[in-house]
């Protein structure tokens, strides 16, 4: 039986940050939808359910929105019923803080496919 | 032959056998290893692809001013890995370097000493027409150069049009890469083109149709 693709929402302020991510997640087998703010993808995340979400550290909250970034949607995400359980991957420049799973830009395509198929559980973490 | 004599002839078979099967583990996880590099390789370039199909395709996706300036900054942030630059333009094509002018800064204040202390560098690159990087990231060299890591003239079919100024480059990013070189080569040429062709644009009279004539 042939399994459905597993969702991914990308939520990132940068264009550009979203055209890498689709461009690598997309090409391997999953289907990726994308959103540029926070409020944006909330409402993607409500509706579509995604597997996983993937969101950039400097997305803001609303379009213009400089002071409410990626942390307030990630606490978002986290304390809605829906959302709640969903795997979050954060995207960030600078490394995110202890316990919270990141991949840092530039993205590597490669670094960026093993924690998605880890957070999906597709694969074994090794680092135990 | 007598039993002890088989036996030790048996184990001797039994140790050659595991030299065999230890080679030839090896052998396997050699050519794993091999196979495992070369995938590795291959998803790196692919990223490198990635990063330069999304930066060429963006800037030519840019129609006005703003979003020209602003997918310089997505470029030089996400793509090469830098949170500071600057972004100059000469009145004039192929103008005096003294002329130059910020038309955008990331990172930092315009007014930010480290802009000053890179004019020099920046103006060389425009003088030469070429991009000039910094070899490697010296300790003290924000007091030198503002800590310049490359300094990108912008050029329209071989005329000066400004420059780009990169700062520094995020923590976890060690050195430039080759494709690093590439994203400054599709910098100088398609972001000159694109701010041109916008600049144009935003300064273009807007064409009114003529007005009705009196009944």
């Amino acid at each position: 039986m042939r399994r459905s693709k597993k969702k991914i929402l990308l939520i990132d302020g940068s264009i550009a940050g979203l055209m890498v991510g689709k461009m690598i997640l997309g090409r391997d087998a999953y289907d990726v939808i994308t959103a540029r703010t926070g409020r944006e993808g909330l409402e993607k995340a409500f509706v579509e359910m995604p597997d996983l979400i993937v969101l950039s550290a400097g997305s803001a909250l609303t379009a213009g929105d400089a002071g409410s970034e990626g942390a307030s949607t990630c606490e978002a995400l986290r304390t809605h019923e829906r959302t709640r359980a969903t795997p979050v991957l954060v995207l960030t420049t600078r490394g995110a803080g202890e316990g919270c799973d990141y991949v840092t830009k530039p993205v590597s395509g490669l670094e960026l496919l093993t924690k998605v198929r880890c957070r999906l559980g597709e694969i074994q973490d090794r680092r135990g | 032959m007598s039993g002890r004599g088989s036996g030790t002839h048996r184990l001797q078979e039994v140790k050659t056998e595991l030299e065999a099967v230890k080679e030839r583990m090896a052998a396997l996880e050699a050519a794993h290893a091999h196979c495992a590099d070369r995938i590795r390789a291959l998803h790196e370039r692919n990223t490198d692809l990635v990063r330069l199909t999304v930066a060429s395709q963006r800037l030519a996706a840019s129609v006005q001013r703003d979003d020209v300036l602003a997918t310089i900054a997505e470029i030089v942030v996400d793509l090469i890995g830098s949170e500071e630059l600057a972004v100059f333009e000469l009145p004039e094509m192929d103008g005096d370097a003294e002329t130059l002018r910020l038309a955008h800064v990331r990172g930092m204040t315009a007014d930010s000493p480290r802009l000053a202390r890179a004019a020099g560098p920046i103006r060389y690159a425009l003088g030469v027409g070429q991009t000039l990087v910094a070899r490697s990231r010296r300790k003290g060299a924000e007091d030198v150069d503002g800590g310049l890591t490359a300094a990108i003239p912008l050029k329209l079919d071989g005329h000066m049009t400004g420059a780009i100024a990169i700062f520094g480059l995020v923590e976890h990013k060690k050195a430039l890469t080759s494709v690093d070189h590439e994203l400054f080569e599709i910098l100088s040429r398609q972001a000159a083109m694109a701010l041109h062709s916008a600049t144009s644009r935003s300064q273009r009279p807007t064409v009114r149709p003529p007005p009705r004539p009196q009944e």
